[in-house]
């Protein structure tokens, strides 16, 4: 309960951080945002009216207290395009995003464990995992996106090119979007998996006659969970980082484009109002991360430290 | 051994090529409509966009500004970080927490968004682009700096050089810099790496370098209107990409390669 209460306070400090950043960020930026919005063109007048309806004529702490009071409420302001609220529009564009992330964690984990675990196993995997883990790293999410249109949808007519009617919509962004974080954690499953091996326990249950298959499933593999959850739950959280491009190759209406829109738009509290959401729901699945600990590792549940 | 090589050929090959296309007698931005959308041919060895400009000559000068953003990012950012997280983790105290909470602060964004920010606000463009993707690189560097000074302080060869009266400078630049700089060459390695898949990333999006500057993100943006017709426009740069980043990541397998994204 005390390393519930603990992690809850880390995780409302970083919060904390991460907005007094996206605000500091927003007037620390030597363009000014009234001008940008406006143009060269505008009237005194005019950019005294704008200034005064984003806030920005009021002293800067009175500014960040409204800025915090805001957010605590859920309140990110309004678009100064459409005057609708952020958190709406942010809403309006969450589904995509999150069936995007949906599917990329999934085919994660489909294709890493079993190529990491194998890896492990049987040297004849131990190649083409380690040449995957790499070149998944190497190749750029934005060139893998339409050269799997290319082949898929342009010369083979398998998949559809862009939009998000169906299932069908999400394999290629899903691929897209999976594959650096499938190389990164196949290596780690791997390493997880083999740094176990060499502990004491698994040579007593082979000794024992048990078989690998049992040890594997009983013993090797719920230790080695723990840092493969670990990365994999930090890494979801960056997903929605990857999303943003994913989401341009193949015009995925979600947070992602969201966000582009809104820049070539000046729409500033937008802008501002998605990354905070990007940086909110890093922090968050940085939080679930350490809340899941107890309930994988029961040395934390009894104040032990993990990887003791 | 027989990786490192790979990786060295893998990484040589974009630039030797770059090199050997600056020669060529076209300029980037001169625009010839009467040779749009030209398949890969001698006289184009990449084929042409679809403004008639060459595209090798393009990606030529792509792949120099790429690699030369990543190089004085690094250059930056492995320098600042190295110097901070040395003397906070010698010194400790209250300067080490200041160094490694604005750190903490820093890591609870993912960097790429922070870098996207920070070019949405401020604009493209070479330099901007520099200090976007500088803001956050430094904290890896102050880390791991740091986790080697704290160890390396309790060292006895470090507390015989005070007993023997040896300044804290002394000890900085001859004890604790030497063992440090080993990892963090193989950071710089992936940073570099990092870097240019980032500045790409974000001239894809179109927040990164402006056109007509020619940028490989941005070239495998306009290759996409013209997959179908003209596959060699997106093909190529991302090639180049590939190469550049592969290159690098087996450069340094087997020492570490995890941390390239975050």
């Amino acid at each position: 309960m005390k390393y519930i209460i603990k992690r809850l306070f880390y995780g409302v400090i970083t919060l904390w951080g991460a907005a007094t950043l996206v605000f500091l960020l927003l007037r620390v930026v030597p363009s000014d945002p009234v001008e940008l919005i406006l143009g060269e063109s505008a009237r005194p007048a005019q950019i005294e009216e704008l200034r005064r309806d984003l806030g920005l004529d009021k002293p800067l702490h009175v500014q960040y207290m409204e800025f915090l009071k805001g957010i605590s409420r859920g309140d990110l302001g309004r678009s100064l395009i459409s005057g609708r609220r952020v958190s709406s529009i942010i809403i309006a564009h969450l589904t995509p995003t999150v069936n995007l992330a949906i599917i990329s964690i999934l085919m994660t984990i489909i294709i890493s464990f079993p190529l990491g675990i194998g890896a492990s196993l049987n040297r004849k995997f131990e190649l083409p995992a380690s040449f995957f883990s790499t070149a998944g790293l190497a190749i750029p999410n934005f060139w893998l996106g339409p050269l799997l249109i290319l082949l898929f949808s342009i010369k083979m007519k398998l998949l559809p090119v862009s939009g998000t009617g169906s299932i069908y919509h999400y394999i290629l962004p899903g691929i897209t979007l999976s594959t650096a974080l499938s190389a990164y954690l196949t290596r780690i499953v791997k390493k997880s998996v083999e740094e176990e091996r060499l502990k004491g326990y698994y040579l007593a249950l082979v000794s024992r006659g048990f078989s690998v298959g049992y040890i594997y499933r009983k013993h090797l593999l719920p230790n080695a969970m723990i840092p493969i959850i670990t990365i994999l739950g930090l890494e979801s959280g960056a997903l929605l980082t990857g999303a943003i491009v994913t989401e341009k190759v193949f015009s995925i209406p979600g947070i992602g484009s969201l966000l582009i829109k809104s820049v070539s738009q000046r729409d500033y509290p937008v802008i501002q109002g998605v990354v905070l959401f990007i940086a909110g729901v890093y922090v968050l699945s940085n939080l679930m991360v350490d809340l899941s600990y107890p309930l994988i590792d029961p040395r934390v549940r009894v104040g032990g430290k993990v990887g003791d | 051994m027989e990786i490192r090589k790979t990786g060295l050929i893998l990484l040589l090959l974009p630039v030797m090529l770059s090199l050997l296309f600056l020669f060529l007698p076209y300029k980037y931005s001169s625009i010839n409509l009467e040779e749009r959308l030209l398949p890969p041919s001698i006289s184009h060895p990449f084929g042409t966009d679809s403004l008639g400009r060459d595209l090798a000559k393009r990606t030529a000068i792509a792949t120099f500004i790429s690699v030369s953003i990543a190089i004085i990012v690094v250059l930056i950012t492995s320098s600042m970080g190295t110097l901070l997280g040395m003397f906070s983790g010698y010194t400790g105290g209250f300067v080490d927490e200041l160094v490694m909470r604005t750190v903490d602060l820093l890591l609870a964004f993912p960097g790429f968004l922070l870098a996207l920010a920070i070019v949405a606000l401020m604009g493209g463009g070479y330099w901007n682009l520099v200090f976007a993707l500088s803001f956050t690189g430094w904290t890896s560097y102050a880390r791991l700096a740091r986790g080697e000074a704290i160890k390396l302080r309790e060292e006895d060869f470090v507390k015989s050089t005070r007993v023997l009266g040896g300044s804290h400078l002394w000890i900085l630049r001859h004890h604790l810099f030497p063992h440090i700089l080993p990892l963090i060459r193989i950071q710089a390695v992936l940073s570099v790496a990092g870097v240019i898949l980032a500045e790409s990333s974000l001239s894809f999006l179109g927040l990164g370098l402006q056109p007509p500057t020619p940028s490989l993100g941005g070239m495998i943006d306009e290759g996409r209107a013209f997959l179908f017709e003209a596959p060699w426009i997106s093909v190529f740069p991302g090639l180049f990409l590939f190469c550049l980043i592969m290159g690098l990541l087996l450069t340094v397998e087997k020492k570490n390669s995890q941390s390239l994204i975050s």
